[in-house]
């Protein structure tokens, strides 16, 4: 037998791959299974609204729904300055897109265990297909801000940019917050019960129902809070996209646009390679 | 027939065991943890597990519950990573373990066949082409487009073998599975299984059924504590599982 061990179309299944090489794997696997992405994907939205009288319309009542009830608690009752519908609905459907995309991610296996138990395909697949359908959600989502900026004056300038690349940050973060927890969460529950407070605290940390300015600026220069409160990267991302939408220059330094964009990035690769090395691990002890 | 298409070097799997308050308290402190308590409790579900399987061979495994036949299986087909020892294949084996799995109860039976058609590999096109030969099979017609959820057990059992039927693996490997469904459809669904284990020609089976491993198979491996016990020639041992022979006295085909 150790003869046939050399036989060359040999190959080792399910290998494990050098820690560094995550990133690289899941490149290549995405692209190599987009198809069978493609149907989960279908599935995962055919799946959110089937049985739902409205279906799909749901995609713009949730947020509708929910920023109506932020609207009347938080912009009416504490007065209002004229943008902040438009801050107020953007920054809630941004902030539920990186919710929903890093914790879609952190259930991956746990959510499909049922399947990766009997068939074997690479399981970040689970996860990709999770931020396709959360991103696809979130676009549909976003057509409720159209009006909005209608009503707002909305004009296509140089600082419209920072809205999509608000939306790319915040996809960084949440999806490499996602790799790098799903696999603790897969053996101890505790890590996604945690998580659940951390999202809310983020939530209010973050500039979803107020700003950072309106709140400090009148009393204290920006230079002296700027740098501390934006050392969140979610909070860059958030000001990058409501600034954009609104067409005027954030109060966020390039320097912090720099840091959340690197913090993120590296959270994103560290996430990969944290998932690819431990995965197969994991799935024998779930 | 000489063609290693899958072979087991050295195989081990061990399982960390939970050891309550303990092993949280190991994953949470690490090296110190481990100081205080105690490194993890493991089981070892497999070890030492050696053979290879050849093109064309068909190959049965026994062996009593907790055995490690099916997890065995789970690394055969690559959803399992050894802890211990590699799994060598030249190909992609397809485990045939339960039907209807990754199936969408929200989702209509049709949706569910090109879902399944989609993780084995085989184009949304083609399986729409197959699609009344496999409404056929599955007798569902004018239930295809309702949801899976509105479907009895026998409904569900009925499009879970369908999904099989587009398939054609070049290795098979079956976990108990021979039979599914009502007694007609089941009859039709061994009939199936029968069919794939012909195309695929190469097939690791597990069974209780040792009249038909050793009617079928070349070669039975018997598993006893996660160990290879005996392997070789069916009818020996399949003797050597009820005690009638030593695992010595089997011959290797």
């Amino acid at each position: 037998m150790r003869n046939e061990d050399n036989h060359p179309k040999l190959k080792q299944l399910n290998s494990s791959a050098p820690f560094f090489s995550g990133p690289s794997a899941i490149i290549n696997n995405t692209a190599k299974y987009k198809y069978m992405i493609g149907q989960f994907v279908k599935r995962d939205l055919k799946n959110k609204y089937r049985g739902s009288l409205l279906g799909y319309v749901w995609s713009l009542l949730a947020p509708i729904l929910q920023c109506l009830v932020y609207y009347l608690l938080i912009v009416l009752w504490r007065g209002g300055y004229a943008r902040k519908p438009l801050w107020l609905f953007g920054g809630i459907l941004l902030y539920g897109f990186f919710r929903d995309a890093s914790k879609g991610t952190t259930d991956s296996l746990t959510r499909n265990l049922g399947l990766i138990k009997k068939m074997y395909f690479p399981r970040e697949i689970f996860a990709i297909s999770n931020l396709i359908s959360q991103f696809i959600i979130l676009l549909l989502s976003m057509i409720v801000l159209i009006p909005l900026l209608f009503k707002y004056g909305f004009e296509v300038n140089r600082y419209t940019l920072l809205a999509p690349l608000g939306i790319l940050g915040t996809l960084i973060l949440g999806q490499g917050v996602g790799w790098l927890l799903c696999c603790p969460n897969s053996i101890h529950k505790d890590v996604g019960l945690f998580m659940r407070y951390i999202y809310t605290g983020l939530f209010f940390a973050s500039p979803i129902l107020w700003r950072y300015e309106d709140y400090f600026g009148p009393r204290i220069p920006v230079s002296y809070w700027e740098p501390y409160l934006y050392a969140n990267p979610l909070a860059v991302f958030l000001s990058l996209f409501r600034y954009g939408l609104d067409g005027t220059p954030p109060p966020v330094s390039t320097h912090s646009v720099y840091v959340a964009f690197l913090t993120s990035s590296i959270v994103l690769l560290l996430g990969m390679c944290v998932f690819k090395k431990y995965e197969a691990g994991v799935i024998q002890s779930i | 027939m000489n063609e290693p298409l899958i072979v087991a070097k050295d195989v081990g799997l061990s399982y960390v065991m939970s050891d309550g308050y303990k092993s949280t308290i190991r994953s949470l402190t690490g090296p110190i943890g481990k100081k205080i308590f105690g490194p993890h409790r493991q089981y070892s579900a497999l070890s030492e597990i050696n053979f290879t399987l050849h093109r064309g061979e068909m190959l049965g495994v026994i062996g009593k519950n907790g055995s490690g036949k099916s997890t065995l299986m789970l690394c055969m087909a690559g959803i399992f990573r050894p802890t211990k020892g590699v799994v060598l294949s030249s190909v992609n084996p397809f485990l045939l373990a339960g039907v209807g799995t990754g199936y969408s109860a929200s989702l209509t039976g049709r949706e569910n066949l090109v879902l399944y058609g989609s993780m084995l590999g085989i184009p949304e096109s083609d399986v729409e082409e197959m699609m009344p030969e496999m409404i056929d099979f599955s007798e569902l017609h004018e239930f295809i487009d309702e949801p899976m959820k509105t479907y009895s057990s026998g409904m569900k059992a009925r499009l879970g073998i369908t999904g099989l039927a587009s398939f054609k693996p070049d290795v098979l490997l079956i976990d108990e599975v021979l039979g599914v469904g009502d007694p007609t459809f089941k009859e039709k669904s061994q009939k199936l299984i029968m069919d794939m284990i012909e195309h695929a020609s190469t097939v690791m089976i597990v069974s209780q059924s040792f009249n038909l491993l050793i009617e079928m198979c070349d070669r039975i491996i018997l598993l006893d504590n996660g160990k290879i016990k005996a392997i070789g020639n069916p009818s020996d041992v399949v003797d050597v599982f009820f005690d009638r022979k030593e695992p010595s006295e089997v011959s290797p085909k």
